[in-house]
């Protein structure tokens, strides 16, 4: 099941209150999540995509293409 | 029952820590008072610095009994702001830092402050220069408005004078100022040193937030009370390398965090064997729930044994109530609960259970009796009345129970506040805030408990009508407002926003938000299966 991209950035969007979020953001850096917001994201694609989210994997998320790549792997 | 922390014996060394600080810049003026960001501030430099700048407060009119908005992070300014307030006889208010000037102004109004006291540059002050001087307030930066304190007479504080004002979230969701005395002050101080046997040649390691009671007292207070070294950080709490890095460096002793840094330091730091801890001696969890996995697992990852510490404490007491003995470990019960200890020296805790203290194993309200117990909070008599019982107990608005030897489990708690993060948010601060997002006629804010390592969050459910925000893009638009709202506010974002549908919130008769009852219909699940939630679909 293909998760489709703009659904990632939706979530971060919301979650992140971030008007303007793209693919290439890093969550840390530019978006400005801090590590409680990284768990808060990782916890609701697990929980709106049916997944789980492998601890080494997470720890390798930078941006939200990366976070995006990952679910849509696992999905 | 009772369970008594006896007696407080060993006199102080200093009637203050502001007169430590004093003393030690006259004596020690070379010594390091504390390390920060790797450069070390000696008495003498914090000692001058306080002495400037509380001349340069005087110079302008602030001094005796008034109170003074603290709005710097941590580092050196703010000590000097803290003391220099203190020396001028006036009463700094510490609040959240990175608060935006509006906020800072209403801050100032609610406490009546006559100054507000930022870092040097900081571009608020321009901001909001004109707007509190026409309300009569002044706005200090620390370092620029220091002048030369020569011949400058300070009257030495008496045990009785306000020391600070603690802004805290109070019982009932409302902030509320706490303001103690310097005797108080002094007084936790004694009694966190004395159980758990702290000396000078204990070095500190904090990052926590020093406006806020457990850096603020314990982690800072106490160290330049003593003498003993400190290694001050900045406050990130995203990352814990920097906090293990400094305790290895340093060969740090002591430290104190709540138990999500610890947990977090379980989830993030990868190949712990890299960090040398051995040094640490004690190594303090509290103003959260302290979880029986994060002590073990922060011991085991670390290659510790017996060094977590658990402890329980509130603003309202200065910070310091009880804590498990240094060395020991601590104690599980059959429920999984970590106890707290017993209480320090000079304090009683008692378990309040249908108006009287209850037995061994009963669970009901804690309530503290402590030298160290505020009289009051600040302005607000109608809610200091409801919060003593009996002969001179705080009620805590915590619920927990004793076991026969006088060890306080924490078990839940009455009162409406926010534990997130490590740090406790009054939720009706929160509401307000929601409340002005355009579209949203109501609002309110809870904590629950919902992932495993996430602990509690800040969940907010927000009431619009569907006519006032129609489409999913108006409705994203006020979400993401509402989270960027309250991450200025607070500092930090909430898990969950969702907009429900006018009458979703659960209220009493007269309209008071029922939060307890809110927080399980959240937990539960109860609210999104019940479609009355707009957004997220």
């Amino acid at each position: 099941m293909a998760v489709p991209k703009e659904d990632v950035v939706r979530i971060v969007r919301i979650l992140l209150g971030k008007a303007q979020v793209r693919e290439s953001d890093r969550l840390l850096e530019d978006l400005g999540a801090e590590s409680a917001d990284l768990a808060n994201l990782v916890a609701a694609v697990e929980e709106k995509y049916g997944v789980r989210l492998p601890e080494a994997e997470i720890a390798r998320i930078r941006t939200v293409a990366d976070l995006h790549a990952l679910v849509d792997r696992l999905a | 029952m009772l369970s008594r922390g006896g007696p407080l014996p060993t006199p102080g060394p200093f009637p203050t820590p502001l007169d430590a600080l004093v003393h030690r810049a006259r004596t020690s003026p070379d010594a390091a008072a504390f390390l920060f960001e790797g450069r070390s501030w000696t008495y003498g430099e914090i000692g001058l610095g306080v002495d400037r700048f509380a001349a340069g407060l005087l110079r302008r009119g602030i001094g005796t009994g008034h109170r003074a908005v603290l709005a710097v992070p941590n580092g050196p300014e703010f000590y000097v702001a803290f003391f220099g307030a203190q020396r001028a006889g006036a009463v700094p208010v510490p609040v959240f830092p990175a608060a935006s000037g509006e906020r800072l102004l209403t801050l100032a109004r609610r406490c009546e402050a006559r100054a507000i006291l930022l870092p040097s540059g900081s571009p608020v002050a321009a901001e909001i220069g004109p707007a509190a001087r026409a309300e009569g307030r002044l706005v200090f930066e620390v370092g620029r408005d220091a002048t030369d304190a020569g011949g400058t007479a300070f009257a030495a504080p008496r045990p009785e004078d306000l020391a600070y004002i603690q802004y805290t979230s109070g019982s009932t969701g409302q902030p509320k100022g706490v303001p103690h005395p310097h005797g108080h002050l002094t007084c936790n101080v004694r009694q966190m040193v004395e159980a758990m046997e702290i000396t000078p040649e204990d070095v500190f390691v904090s990052w926590l937030p020093a406006y806020h009671d457990m850096g603020l007292v314990f982690m800072t207070l106490v160290p330049l009370y003593l003498g003993a070294r400190l290694v001050l950080l900045r406050t990130e709490l995203g990352r814990p390398e920097r906090w293990l890095e400094a305790v290895a460096a340093h060969r740090g002793t002591l430290v104190a965090a709540p138990d999500f840094a610890y947990r977090m330091c379980l989830r993030y730091v990868r190949r712990p064997e890299r960090f040398d801890l051995r040094s640490l001696r004690l190594a303090l969890n509290a103003s959260e729930t302290v979880r029986a996995s994060t002590v073990a697992g922060f011991e085991s990852a670390f290659g510790l044994r017996k060094v977590v510490t658990a402890g329980y404490g509130l603003a309202e007491a200065t910070v310091g109530v009880s804590t498990s003995p240094a060395g020991e470990g601590v104690t599980v019960d059959g429920e999984g609960r970590v106890s707290v200890g017993r209480p320090l020296p000079g304090i009683d805790v008692g378990i309040l259970r249908e108006g009287v203290l209850a037995g061994a194993g009963e669970i009901g309200e804690v309530v503290v009796r402590s030298p160290a117990n505020m009289t009051g909070y600040l302005g607000s008599p109608a809610e200091t009345g409801d919060l003593f019982w009996g002969d001179g107990f705080l009620r805590t608005g915590d619920l927990g129970a004793l076991d026969a030897s006088g060890n306080l489990t924490i078990t839940g708690r009455i009162k409406e506040v926010i534990k997130s993060g490590g740090r406790t948010l009054a939720p009706a601060e929160l509401e307000e805030v929601v409340e002005a997002v355009p579209g949203i006629r109501a609002a309110a804010a809870v904590g629950v408990e919902t992932g495993d390592f996430e602990g509690e969050q800040v969940w907010v459910v927000a009431e619009v009508r569907p006519q006032d925000l129609p489409g999913a893009a108006e409705q994203e638009r006020a979400s993401i407002e509402v989270t960027d709202r309250l991450h200025r506010l607070i500092g930090s974002r909430p898990a969950r926003v969702l907009l429900t549908r006018p009458g979703t919130i659960p209220r009493t008769a007269n309209g008071k938000v029922q939060r307890a009852r809110l927080r399980e219909q959240v937990r539960d699940g109860a609210l999104a299966g019940s479609g009355r939630v707009l957004f997220p679909e």
